[in-house]
């Protein structure tokens, strides 16, 4: 197949959250081939780690990502735990539990908003967002902000979630966005025009999912089902069950799907861990700094977070590695987008949820005539809705 | 289709119905909840210029300068992140996180803050001890536990060295 | 730790057991020694030859999944464990080797699991460690003036 022209995407990505850069080859319309190109935002985290003390950790890797900015820190507290044998107090895992879940829902949300954007559908964003806004307000609440939330210490959590007041605004919260989830749910999966949009995009066979050893809700699209919360509970997992998603399609159809399920399904998780939660300190001081190694890991909204931390006795530890996750499902993007055609190529990148936010200009180089021409994100955008508009006209409604 | 189309119709009507979502910051007020982690304000009641806060800081917003009579302890906001730590680690309960959140100014010297104690001399040396204020509240601790009340007022004013040198000299002399 | 049924726990014990007893039969010498720190957690020293036939069993017998790869700066060496998840036991199996800091080099794993090329890329331009056999072994992570010898996580002296 000959490559007519190389499009490429980047860094300032059309549809997401951060920058990375996607070169895209192309046949006409077909995508052949893509190369992706990271490090923009390649901040040096595990370097300024191995320079800072333990408690200045959690701090500084909470910064990684805004979205997941629970995970981050609980994922090295529950390492450095297992380092030095710290048992957390029951009442702090289970507030680590339901501080997760939240997040998870709201990270969902958000990413339902991206993607119905990116479909031109942006009555949809608009309402996705609008009933994320609660879950943001409530984090206000209880931890202190919206994002960043500073809520987990080695040895467990900084915060109390206060019976009367906490506890009652959380239900309340809930169960004002829940019926506005199904119905938009239901949006989404009845409507014609956004199914032919997304169904049998993207496509990721099982057999690729393994061997690329993608994590999180496109392995659970694809017919994995692996959860970190069931196959090894840590937190309060064990104690309060968890219903994992697993959709065999592995389009983005399907890993919609799963996200939305398992935001209604963060939802119960939360309502039984605020009835099971105990009574008891939320924090232990740690006593001793046991050298060794420790693995954490935590399912982020995204998938499986991994900290590996090495502690040589001293109160800075020796290595620190982190492994987010959307570094093992970034480069599954290469076997769903190839055949696919170009309006879709958007869609195709952000349904595996690869943590970001903005768009900018994009440069498009003609390789047969040698012009290099940039458009803007509104003009390429104008590309994907036409394609809907075109469905609806084809007699698919 | 016509279910679809339905909705869209009952949907569209439903939102006409409900106000905006959105609020038209700032000419309407937008507070932040209790317990949001905003602004940062010392209490200079009640601070004894231990430097805690100043040690325990991650992103070194604070900072404790020591010039033979005074002691400053500064933040600056831009450097701040809203953490919380120093209002944990805090033994006097001195610094609070407001919840002023909007911090914009044209003046520069809204961006620091400080607070400023004296610093207490060495009644025999001259050499620097520690704040007025840490001494104060070492001496309400240890009071009536070791010495006799009016040794002790003198001994905790003085530095290490000479506390040494003092109690050698006492002890030589039978007074203790 | 957090209590775990018996029936679970026995599960989990035969698992890394018959994981240990593979391994050794298919390494022969240049398996050093295992040890687990906990239940859910086993680290096994092998030789750095032996990564390839480790992989092959951890991935196509095991069925297990590479979550990732860390690489440790030990002055004279460098430490480095391929962490191995055995998604239905909840077991992750560590295979730590070690590379002479001078001419460091490992057996590229890629053909076997692609899932290791950026792991390994990212290794070898933080590092320095050169994966014999990688298919595309070019920056991922640092800009492009940066200098071809200056490894970030290197420790100096």
């Amino acid at each position: 197949m000959s490559i007519d022209a190389t499009l490429p995407i980047g860094p300032y990505h059309p549809a997401l959250k951060e920058p990375e850069f996607f070169k895209l080859f192309l046949d006409g319309e077909k995508i052949v081939d893509v190369a992706i190109r990271l490090g923009y935002t390649h901040r040096g985290i595990e370097y300024l780690a191995e320079r800072k003390t333990y408690n200045e950790i959690p701090i500084l890797v909470e910064r990684i990502c805004g979205i997941c900015s629970n995970v981050h820190p609980m994922c090295f507290c529950q390492a450095v735990e297992e380092t030095w044998e710290l048992q957390v107090p029951d009442r702090a895992r289970y507030i680590r539990t339901i501080v997760g879940e939240l997040e998870r829902i709201h990270s969902h949300l958000l990413w339902a908003g991206i993607a119905a954007h990116i479909i031109g559908y942006d009555t949809l964003f608009m309402h996705f967002w609008k009933h994320r806004e609660p879950v943001c307000e409530l984090f206000e609440v209880l931890t202190g902000n919206r994002q960043n939330y500073a809520m987990n210490c080695i040895g467990g959590v900084r915060r109390d979630i206060d019976p009367t007041k906490h506890k009652a605004l959380i239900l309340e919260t809930l169960s004002q966005i829940r019926p506005s989830l199904l119905r938009l749910k239901n949006a989404v999966t009845e409507d014609p025009v956004v199914r032919a949009r997304i169904e049998n995009i993207g496509v990721l066979s099982r057999d690729q999912a393994r061997k690329l050893c993608v994590v999180g809700p496109v392995a659970r699209a694809s017919g994995l089902a692996i959860d970190v919360r069931k196959d090894e509970p840590y937190a309060a997992y064990r104690e309060v069950g968890v219903d994992v998603k697993v959709l065999t399609e592995g389009d983005v159809l399907s890993k919609m799907l799963v996200r939305l399920l398992e935001a209604l399904e963060s939802m119960e998780i939360v309502k039984r861990a605020l009835d099971a939660i105990p009574q008891g300190p939320i924090r232990l001081e740690p006593k001793e700094i046991v050298p060794g190694d420790g693995i954490g890991k935590v399912e982020a909204p995204r998938g499986e977070d991994i900290h590996y931390v090495r502690s040589n006795g001293t109160d800075i530890p020796e290595r620190v590695k982190i492994r987010a996750p959307s570094y093992m499902n970034v480069p599954s993007i290469a076997p769903q987008i190839k055949g696919a055609s170009l309006a879709d190529a958007s869609l195709i990148i952000a349904a595996v949820d690869p943590c970001f936010c903005c768009t900018e200009r994009i440069a498009l180089a003609d390789v047969k005539t040698n012009r290099e021409s940039s458009v803007d994100f509104e003009s390429l955008a104008q590309r994907w809705r036409r394609k809907s508009k075109y469905s609806r006209k084809d007699g698919c409604v | 289709m016509k279910t679809v189309k339905l909705r869209i119709i009952v949907e569209v009507l439903r939102s006409l119905a409900s106000r905006a979502y959105t609020l038209k910051y700032p000419k309407i007020a937008s507070p932040a909840p209790q317990g949001f982690r905003g602004k940062l304000e010392y209490d200079i009641e009640k601070c004894t210029g231990c430097a805690a806060c100043v040690e325990n800081c991650p992103a070194s917003a604070l900072k404790s300068i020591s010039d033979g009579d005074r002691r400053t302890i500064e933040v600056w906001y831009g450097k701040c992140i809203y953490c919380g730590r120093c209002e944990e680690v805090c033994p006097e309960r001195a610094i609070t996180l407001t919840t002023t959140y909007s911090l914009v100014t044209g003046r520069k010297e809204d961006i620091k803050s400080s607070v400023q104690l004296e610093i207490n001399r060495c009644l025999r040396c001259g050499k620097p001890v520690a704040t007025a204020r840490q001494i104060d509240k070492v001496r309400l601790q240890v009071k009536d536990l070791v010495l006799p009340e009016d040794y002790d007022a003198y001994l905790s004013s003085l530095c290490l060295d000479c506390k040494k040198a003092v109690q050698a000299e006492l002890l030589l002399a039978g007074r203790m | 730790m957090l209590p775990l049924t018996a029936g679970s726990l026995v599960h989990v014990l035969s698992n890394i057991a018959l994981l240990i007893e593979n391994l050794r039969s298919v390494l022969g010498d240049r398996f050093r020694k295992h040890s687990t720190r906990n239940e859910r957690r086993a680290y096994v020293y092998i030789r750095k030859d032996g990564i390839r036939d480790c992989v092959r069993v951890l991935f196509d017998q095991f069925g297990a999944r590479l979550s990732t790869i860390s690489a440790v700066d030990r002055k004279f060496k460098f430490d480095v464990l391929y962490h191995f998840t055995l998604d239905q036991e909840g077991l992750v199996a560590s295979i730590c080797l070690s590379t002479p800091k001078q001419a460091a080099s490992l057996d590229s794993v890629t053909d076997i699991l692609p899932a290791a090329n950026w792991i390994e890329r990212e290794i070898q331009e933080l590092f320095g460690i050169k994966f014999a056999g990688h298919p595309s072994p070019g920056k991922l992570l640092t800009s492009d003036d940066w200098p071809e010898d200056e490894y970030p996580l290197r420790r100096i002296g």
